[in-house]
Order: C-alpha cells, then structure tokens, then sequence
C-alpha cells in the first residue's frame, strides 16, 4: 500500500491507481457512484430541492395521484411525496453512516486488540462477540430498542450495535492474519513499539476489506432502519423517514398505492447504489481478479 | 461451542429487563400490577436476591417451562409461544425450501454461461433483489395478487393461500443472496483443475457440472445458508407484521408496543434458541456435503 510510484516509469503502476481503474471499468459500480451521488446531493440541499415544504400538511389535497403540481403525488395528509422522500434521504444516509460508523470503530477496538494480542484478551473480546452472535442481527436490533424505547437515534444506535459482531471478526481475522506476514515480523524485528506496527503496518493493510464491507453494510444498515421505521420502531411521525412512510401508505394500498410504492423505490435504489460500489470495490481490490 | 452460546444467549435476555430504567418487579407485573401481584412475582424471579442468584432462578424457571405471564393476554408465556411458534417455523422452513431451490438454479445457470445475456439479466436481478426492502416486497406482492388480481388473501391465516404470499415475500428476501452465491462460489470451482481433467476425459457437461463442481460449490453457499437463515428470521418479523401473520414475530412487534416484558423476554430467548440450533445443523449438514470434515 506505501509502495511509492517509480519516478518518471510508466509502466509500473501504483496500487492504489489500478484500482482506480479496475473500479472505473466496472459500470454498474459507475452506475451505483452516480445514484448515490444524487442521493447525496438530495440529502444535502434537501431544503433547496424538495418543491414543497415536507411537514406542511393540506388535507383537501390528500392521498392525489402523481400529477403536474406533484409529481409523485400527495400523501394521506396532503404533504408532497416528493419532498418528503427528498427530505428522508437526509434521514436514511444518517442512519446508515452513523450506525456503520459507529460499529467499524467500536469493531475495530474489539477486534484489533484480540487479533493482535491473542490468548486471553482473544477470548475476554470474542467471548462477547459470539455472545451477541446468537442473536440474528435484526432481532438484536429489535432488542436494544425494545429497551430504549422506540425514536430515531435509538434506532441508530439499535443498529449500529447490530452491526459491531461483523466488525469485530473481520477486523480480527485481519489482525491475526497481518501480524504473523514478514513485513510486520520485521518491523518488529528492528524494534517497531506495537503502537507503530499497528497504526503504521498493520491497519493501513486492513482497510481494503473494512471499506469493502462497511460500503455494503451502510446498505443493509439503511434496509435494517428502514425495517425498525415500517415497524413503528424507529422515527416517530412527522419525521419523513422512508419505512414510516411505507408502513402509512399500507392503509392506503387500495386507493393509493403510491404512497407505498416511492418511498420504498427510494430505500431500493439507494441500498442497490450502495451494493453496486461494494460489489465494485470488492472487484477492483481482489488481485486475482483482472 | 453450543453451549456457551446458549449460555451468553440466556445472560442478555435475562439482563433484557434489569438494563432497563425501573423496578424489574413492576415492569413484570405491569405499570398498573396490584402491589401484592408485584411482591409475588418479586419472590417467584427472586428479584430481591443478588444477581447471580437471580440468574440461577431465571435458568431454573426457564427449564421447568416457566417464561412468566403475558401482561397483555394473562396466559402463560410459553402457551402464547407455543400457539405462535409452528407458524413461524412453517413459514421460515417453507420460503427457505422456496429460496433454495430457486437460489441454486438460478446461481448454477447464470454461472456455467457466465457473462452472457441470461447471466447478467439474474445477476443485476439479484442485486436488485438483495437491495430491495423486505416490507416493500411484502406489499408489492400484496397489491398485486390480493388487490389488484384478487388471486390471494391479503391478511390472515388459517389456510394454505394465506401462506402463499408471506412465504413468496421471504423468499424473495433470501433467494437472491444464495443465487449470488452459489453463482460465484461455481465460478471459482469451475476454474479448477480438475473440472479441466473431468472435461478433457471427455466427461458431458452435465455430468461435470452436477457431479463433479456443484458438490464442490456447495460448501461455501451452506455457510451463507446458515447465515441467511438468521436474516430471514429477522425478515419473517416484518413479513408477519406485514401480513398479519400469526407468528412469533408479529406477537414480539405487539409485546413492545405495549411493553408486555415477559413475552419480549420470551420471544427473543426462544428465537435466539432457535438460531443457534439452526447453526448447529448447518454445521451438521457440512459434514455430509463435505466428507473431509469430521467433528470428534
């Protein structure tokens, strides 16, 4: 990964600009950077974007089909879907880089050190982790909300902790794996303090799969929030999150169909952008393949 | 390995309710319990012991079959359980058969013509499928069949049709993700050696295929199998919700709403149970599908 490019050779190539272009002949990954980019842009400058004001309820208006004045229609209380589902991209992308967040570095912390240090401190750590793997992550989300009580940063920190077993083995395995390659045991060798190996020889190597999963676990963090939303677990009415305002549209399914179908289009195409570059990365940093 | 999990299992449900802020007698027996039904259920969990007497109470309790009583309905947790748990699992057992079959299809064709047309149409398929929500699904499917084409009941058990669509749904929820796999792990089996040897001892691609790389491929997908079986219970959760599905999981959604303690506790143990038992017979089944593997 430090490898440094040679001076002035063409014909050697860093690391990091292969995979730059193995990534960038990859289209559906292309593709995913382009709609999440939108998503981004829509969470951002939602105040700028959304046509309408996305709280402002106009009940003669109610449940309207997709029309001129609103494209895609009015919800059961008259608010315009469209600004809705654009202010809930704010919401989802949130819930789905802090919780993910949240996990990789609380992981990492548990992981690292049983990695690398092995014996007792590996079964204290891991002891805990396969603890929480019996549960299935949902339910375990589930859980820790049905203690919090149900609002959106619960729902946050509900499935960020979920996700912390997946982070804690596979940074694990990372460690254990790096500390025993030459590279590291020279560095020890010429008297590099553990502080160093780690932060210098070891993480810099265990990024690529950590970024690699974490890209598609912000997909199955936002499915997992959306989940706990169309619950009533997560966000409580009016924030637009796009499980909520699946699970409203459900009464509605006969006369209005629409109020259901965007808001989960929304959740699909951003969890779909996110797997797409997960898929991509993957790809592109996995040296067998060309 | 088993065993300690069960264990760690049992340690969270029974910290489940004294993590929580308040009197775990009170929040037993109910916000608005008799003082003398609080004091009872006091004695019966040992909640005035030190905690790990209380542990020992709690397995004890477990054991003889005792998860407490429902706030909402008064009866028995574990007669509440055992009126919802078979519906879960046919459920689940079903859509997994559903997502198995179709999974592996689909994964064992698009991968022995990789790259083609048909293969890239279910792989972008499946993309889409592991992207989309398993509650949107669940309504698709609902407006198309039960609204729109009147085919199939919306809500409700009691008969066959009413299992068509929540087990459609959840099999939708985890075919695309076994197909994904099946497809790559083939992929890499198929690049091997000795499926060249098999091919050049002029063996018929069926033959290679089937006998000779699917046995072989399999062993990753088991793991993922094991894995998803973990996500479908989640997503069976939602799904009952959805359809008013008489399971475990629409009776753990209802217990939170109305903070019913004891069937949280009870559902959450009894699912976890089931997950790791669900683990243990993936571990079985690797040793049958992978003869190197031997347990002592």
């Amino acid at each position: 990964m430090t490898r440094r490019r040679g001076s002035g050779s063409s014909e050697r190539k860093s690391q990091r600009s292969i995979v730059y272009l193995k990534f960038r002949r990859n289209r559906p990954a292309v593709a995913g950077c382009v709609m999440l980019g939108a998503t981004l842009v829509c969470a951002i400058l939602a105040d700028y974007v959304a046509p309408y004001d996305p709280l402002k309820a106009d009940l003669g208006n109610n449940l309207a089909p997709p029309s001129s004045t609103h494209i895609l229609g009015t919800d059961e209380m008259g608010r315009d879907l469209l600004s809705r589902i654009i202010h809930g991209a704010r919401i989802s992308l949130q819930l789905g880089l802090i919780s993910v967040g949240t996990a990789l570095v609380i992981g990492i912390l548990i992981g690292a050190p049983a990695g690398y240090y092995g014996g007792l401190a590996d079964h204290m750590l891991m002891g805990i982790v396969n603890i929480m793997m019996a549960f299935p992550t949902f339910l375990l989300a589930i859980m820790i909300v049905a203690i919090l009580g149900p609002s959106l940063s619960n729902c946050m920190v509900a499935v960020g902790i979920a996700l912390i077993p997946l982070y804690a083995r596979l940074s694990r395995a990372m460690f254990l794996y790096l500390r025993e390659l030459d590279f590291v045991q020279a560095a020890r060798m010429i008297g590099a303090s553990d502080v160093r190996i780690v932060f210098r020889h070891i993480l810099p190597n265990s990024l690529a799969p950590l970024i690699v999963q974490s890209t598609l676990n912000i997909a199955t963090a936002i499915l997992s929030a959306a989940s706990l939303g169309f619950l009533g677990l997560g966000a409580e009415p009016p924030i637009p999150e796009w499980g909520a305002m699946v699970s409203r549209g459900r009464l509605y399914l006969v006369t209005a169909p629409h109020i259901s179908l965007y808001p989960g289009l929304a959740i699909m195409i951003t969890a779909l952008s996110l797997n797409m570059i997960g898929d991509g990365l993957r790809d592109a940093l996995d040296p067998r393949m060309t | 390995m088993t065993i300690p999990t069960v264990f760690g299992a049992s340690l969270i449900v029974f910290l489940l309710i004294r993590v929580i802020p308040g009197d775990p007698a009170v929040l037993l027996a109910g916000e608005d319990a008799e003082p003398l039904v609080v004091e009872s259920l006091r004695k019966e969990w040992g909640l005035a012991e030190p905690l790990t007497t209380q542990y020992l109470v709690f397995v004890r309790n477990i054991l003889q079959g005792n998860l407490g009583v429902s706030l909402s309905s008064n009866y028995p947790v574990s007669h509440e359980i055992s009126l919802r748990l078979p519906s879960t699992m046919l459920l689940t057992l079903l859509a997994m058969m559903i997502a198995t079959v179709a999974g592996l299809s689909i994964g064992i064709f698009s991968s022995t013509r990789p790259y083609s047309l048909a293969d890239n149409f279910t792989t972008t398929l499946s993309l889409v499928g592991v992207s989309a929500p398993v509650f949107w699904t669940a309504l698709a499917l609902m407006y198309l069949f039960a609204v729109k084409l009147g085919w199939l009941p919306a809500i409700g058990s009691g008969s066959l049709r009413h299992l068509v669509l929540p087990s459609l749904t959840l099999a939708a929820f985890a075919t695309p993700e076994i197909a994904r796999q099946t497809r790559s792990s083939m992929l890499e089996v198929l690049r091997q050696e000795y499926i060249r040897t098999a091919r050049s001892k002029g063996l018929r691609e069926i033959a290679v295929v089937y006998r000779h790389a699917v046995r072989n491929a399999l062993i990753p997908v088991i793991t993922v199998i094991g894995f998803i079986l973990g996500r479908m219970l989640g997503g069976s959760i939602v799904t009952e919700t959805v359809f008013s599905y008489p399971g475990m999981g629409k009776l753990l959604v209802d217990a939170i709403f109305m903070r019913d303690y004891p069937v949280i506790q009870g559902t959450i143990l009894v699912y976890s149970l089931l997950f790791v038992f669900v683990n243990v017979l993936v571990d079985a089944m690797y040793a049958y599908v992978d003869p190197r593997i031997q347990y002592k």
